[in-house]
């Protein structure tokens, strides 16, 4: 099943960043950095507008339900077992700051789909997610690459 | 406090360290204010009869809390519109009750197209001395 699922795409909603939603998210890790709360510190810093932080985007892969019309969720569509699921790893790659005002499309797809044997015992599956995050103007803003792994068994 | 300088590339170099800090003890409170900012209610961080029925002692914090809390010592290193990567791989679960020290170094300056960049190595470390998460990162600088 694994090979007809590589590259499978669906593409997101607009992802609309908003100075609101970044203040709630550093407030969750108490980063007190101006520039992501004050307008007139990104700016003086050479910035559009409030920045925000590294790790951001994983709150628009979660919150931004894509609709139906996308075709079915890539991650629902492996069947993964929630109770064997853990995350891998995760890298942002920046082409450029993210900031408040962005405006930004999105289309994610399964990168590879690959089995080994679990530390213990059982195949563990190997997922992986990438998604590209786009401004008005067509250029790519970030990329988001997602591993998920399911264990072969679970823990205990 | 939050320093907000932005390091020169030629201020820096291979080895040099930022200062280390600290996180924690998690708290149920401390996962819930992620879980509500990022939009990850995974029951397994937040719902303590499904994390057993899965295996696990207790709920466990998301790889991605500690991952933010880590990018707190990259952005005030580097700035946060400096940041070009940021990878973190999951090596151990955090638990309630787990304090988290999280340090960095330089590992490498590249001059590139995309402009000057520094290669730091991260890590999140619990009071055991496990390393929970393992991260890097390449910023780009003046």
């Amino acid at each position: 099943m694994s090979e007809d699922v590589i590259g499978r795409e669906r593409p997101g909603p607009n992802w609309y960043v908003e100075r609101g939603k970044i203040a709630e998210f550093v407030n969750a890790f108490d980063d007190r950095n101006p520039l992501y709360f004050d307008r007139e510190a990104a700016r003086a810093a050479g910035l559009p507008d409030v920045v925000a932080p590294p790790t951001f985007a994983m709150s628009a892969g979660l919150q931004v339900k894509p609709s139906a019309e996308a075709g079915p969720d890539l991650r629902a569509s492996l069947n993964i077992d929630p109770k064997r699921m853990l995350a891998g790893e995760t890298e942002f790659e920046f082409k450029r700051s993210l900031n408040a005002g962005d405006v930004l499309s999105s289309a994610s797809r399964i990168a590879g789909v690959t089995e080994k044997e679990g530390r213990r015992g059982g195949k563990m599956r190997v997922f992986t997610f990438e998604t590209v995050y786009r401004d008005e103007k067509g250029e790519d803003v970030l990329i988001v690459r997602n591993t998920l792994l399911e264990r072969g068994s679970t823990p205990a | 406090m939050v320093q907000t300088a932005i390091p020169r590339f030629e201020s820096l170099k291979v080895g040099d360290r930022a200062p280390d800090f600290q996180f924690g003890p998690v708290t149920l409170n401390m996962i819930l204010r992620y879980a509500g900012a990022s939009g990850d209610f995974n029951p397994l961080h937040n719902d303590p009869d499904f994390a057993k029925a899965a295996g696990y002692p207790s709920i466990f914090a998301m790889g991605m809390m500690s991952a933010a809390w880590l990018s707190r010592l990259l952005t005030d290193w580097v700035g946060p519109q400096n940041v070009r990567r940021y990878k973190v791989r999951f090596v151990n679960q955090v638990w309630p009750g787990d304090v988290l020290t999280c340090s960095g170094e330089v590992t490498g300056k590249r001059e590139t197209a995309e402009g000057n960049l520094v290669d730091l190595d991260l890590t999140v470390t619990n009071q055991k001395g496990e390393v929970v998460l393992k991260g890097s990162a390449a910023a780009a600088l003046p």
